[in-house]
């Protein structure tokens, strides 16, 4: 039987030749190592390596085994995922010049990779580290200042993340001496896991531990932000799938992070900061999912990876579009963009309609999985939440954004704007055709999921009740209602959205941002002054023991002098104290002057009272 | 052919009543057992079951109609006019502050 490739190292170690190769070669090669991964993956899902699962690429290390491939339903499915979405960015970005960029972006997706088939902690922790610093590079490479501090926060959060990761692998090895990885091995409940579904909640941006999302995506590149947008939070889903279903505390948190996400979404200005904002809300229907556990919800969690992924990623791209185009992706910037850019503007609309989960479009067929498995689990305010989010989007993304940016008023005069290069509407273009098909026919998605759903889910036979019909006819029209009738709720308020405030919203990421910049102010005036006292003060208590070792009777004796000075200086005439100090001068000037000699008795009276001292302290214990 | 608002009004007022006629007429007549109390058909199985019996509201005719425009109306004026005016701050704080 031929040997498994892990298509992670497709991506890692061809992004080694990218900065080798030039012009149409490098963009061939470039789409080239994803539809190489892609033949991999459809091979191992024939079966060409066996049947899943399939456990390979066994490495020693430190007495112990890593397990680089572990391949089942679930890593088989999200692989896929991540290797058709990162075809499509690099069609979108094949104009890209910078060959480091490119480099960072398949490090990126070549760790997530490594993440997705990780068969142990350490590999998990090594992979999920990489992931964290190669996509630092795609925010650094914006080469603002805004950008340049986005990311040292970016960096700073991940790094705790990936600390808390890391004492949870060594409190889980200390407790079960295995270093194995899954919802079979991780005890919830246990220090161990509490500190692992930290450094998952971290990357996939669940409230309060958010805020670096919001912060560091709006400022990568034009091309970064699409890269970005997919792999760490969606491999945060992947983690928690493996480790945390059936989780209930992620049931509401899932649904916070709905409302939270699409609340912050409506109000701020900057279009790629919605979109990230709105990140964290469609997170929040697959940690719900993850929470609620039965099969119906799992599938949906599954399966609305996939369908939101995809219209995301169409929805960054156009937005990254505009930015790359027009220059600025401010609200208040723009308007009447329509006639310039109408194929940008008809992708972005089948993305908006997508994520909001019109029939015939991606999420219709993921997300009311999850909600109808809220109902079935008997979760009102779950839904509720949800169900809320759902509203929020669609008057957000599909309403608000297009409204905003090319539809209301005439583009203003300062700005230019047209349709972007033909290797960028492709990319668009393509993940818009896939929007749609995966609608038209959710059957071939729904099959892949199926087997992980029996493998994760409790009651998995709710999900396949579901598949049977996704487009119930009262479904469609409830759906289809839900929308028209939102609408006029957006017609109605527009006023004040229209008045596109240049304003910021202030996030949880104001306690590290400004109290941050308190700490840092702390740190360098008033601890560094008390620092270099001390440091001062400890220089002359040194010097003063160096220079009394010297002469050690004739500086006490210069001291006695000093102090005696002193006093002369205050009770006796002012004649007197001056040939006391002119005495003192030619003393000080002499030192140390002859050692004093001891004879053997004062010497040997010397040893013993230090040596007395010695066994005294000895004895005391000091 | 460019249409202008008016006409993409009136096809939003025609779509908003074939739709709200379609789920009226789901409602009364895909499920009537429902509605008289009767059990499901048991080929959908337990689970199918219960996802049709829902919560109490999920039963109320046009209740998305009613809940998306309520919700849209109350999520829009809590994000806008209850939040942000607490939150925003020029685009400058962070430098300032």
């Amino acid at each position: 039987m031929a040997t498994w490739i892990h298509p992670g190292f497709i991506y890692l170690f061809g992004a080694l030749l990218i900065p080798v190769l030039r012009g149409k070669i490098r963009q061939a090669y470039m789409l080239f190592l994803p539809l190489a991964a892609l033949t991999d993956l459809i091979f191992t899902a024939r079966g060409a390596f066996g049947a899943l699962p399939i456990e390979t690429w066994h490495i020693p290390f430190l007495g112990y085994e890593l397990l680089l491939g572990h391949i089942d339903n679930l890593s088989l499915f999200f692989a896929f995922l991540f290797v058709i979405v990162s075809f499509c960015m690099f069609l979108y970005a094949l104009h890209v010049k910078e060959e480091w960029q490119h480099v960072s972006a398949f490090l990126y997706i070549g760790s997530t990779l490594g993440v997705v088939f990780a068969g142990d902690l350490f590999t998990l922790l090594f992979f999920w580290e990489v992931m964290a610093w190669a996509s630092l590079f795609l925010i650094w490479y914006r080469k603002t200042d805004a950008a340049w501090k986005a990311g040292f926060r970016y960096i700073m959060v991940h790094s705790v993340g990936g600390v808390c990761l890391f004492a949870g692998v060594v409190l889980q090895l200390r407790a079960t001496g295995s270093i194995a990885w899954g919802f079979e091995t991780l005890h919830q409940g246990t220090s161990a896991s509490y500190l692992m579904l930290t450094a998952f909640f971290i990357n996939g941006a669940v409230p309060p531990l958010h805020a670096w999302l919001s912060d560091a995506y709006p400022e990568a590149t034009v091309t970064g932000t699409v890269f970005l947008n997919a792999f760490t939070t969606k491999s945060a889903i992947y983690v928690l799938l493996r480790g945390f279903t059936g989780y209930e505390p992620l049931m509401l948190l899932g649904g916070i992070m709905a409302v939270y996400g699409i609340i912050y979404a409506l109000i701020v200005n900057d279009v790629r900061r919605v979109l990230s904002y709105h990140i964290i809300s469609q997170g929040g229907y697959m940690v719900a999912g993850i929470g609620i556990g039965t099969g119906l919800a799992v599938g949906g969690a599954i399966a609305h990876a996939l369908c939101y992924t995809m219209c995301k990623t169409l929805l960054f791209m156009a937005a990254s579009a505009v930015l790359a185009t027009t220059g600025t992706i401010k609200l208040s910037d723009l308007g009447g963009l329509y006639k310039y850019m109408p194929r940008t503007f008809w992708f972005y609309m089948i993305g908006a309609f997508s994520i909001s989960g019109l029939p015939f479009f991606s999420v219709f067929v993921s997300k009311p999985l999850v909600i109808e498995s809220a109902v079935l689990a008997d979760q009102p305010l779950v839904w509720l939440l949800l169900e809320a989010a759902s509203i929020g989007t669609f008057l957000c993304l599909a309403v608000k954004i297009p409204y905003l940016t090319w539809l209301e008023r005439e583009k203003p005069t300062n700005i230019q704007a047209k349709d972007p290069p033909v290797n960028m509407l492709l990319g668009m273009g393509i993940l818009s055709v896939l929007c749609i098909a995966v609608a038209v026919y959710p059957q071939t998605m729904y099959h892949m999921i199926a087997p992980a759903v029996e493998e994760l889910a409790s009651e998995p036979l709710t999900f396949e009740h579901y598949i049977a019909h996704p487009y119930a006819l009262s479904r469609v029209i409830e759906l289809t209602m839900f929308f028209l009738f939102a609408f006029p709720a957006f017609w109605l308020l527009r006023e004040p959205f229209t008045h596109r405030d240049a304003k910021i919203a202030l996030d949880l990421d104001w306690f590290y941002r400004v109290t941050g910049k308190w700490v840092i102010w702390f740190c360098e005036k008033p601890l560094m002054a008390f620092a270099s006292l001390i440091d001062r003060n400890v220089l002359k208590l040194a010097a003063f023991f160096v220079w009394v070792s010297r002469n050690p009777a004739n500086a006490l004796r210069i001291k006695g002098a000093e102090t005696r000075l002193k006093l002369q200086k205050l009770i006796s005439t002012s004649e007197r104290a001056r040939s006391y100090e002119s005495g003192l001068e030619r003393v000080q000037i002499r030192f140390p002057g002859e050692l004093p000699r001891f004879g053997l008795g004062a010497s040997m009276l010397l040893v013993l009272l230090f040596l007395a001292a010695y066994v005294l302290l000895y004895l005391l214990g000091v | 052919m460019e249409l202008d608002s008016r006409t993409w009004f009136k096809l939003y007022y025609i779509c908003l009543a074939v739709i709200v006629i379609a789920g009226l007429a789901v409602h009364f007549m895909e499920a009537p057992e429902m509605h008289e109390g009767a059990e499901a058909p048991e080929a959908h199985g337990e689970a199918a079951h219960e996802a049709e019996e829902g919560f109490w509201w999920l039963h109320i005719p046009l209740f998305a109609a009613f809940f998306a425009f309520i919700g849209g109306l109350l999520l829009l004026a809590l994000a806008k006019l209850g939040i942000f005016p607490l939150i925003k701050r020029g685009e400058d704080y962070y430098e300032k502050h």
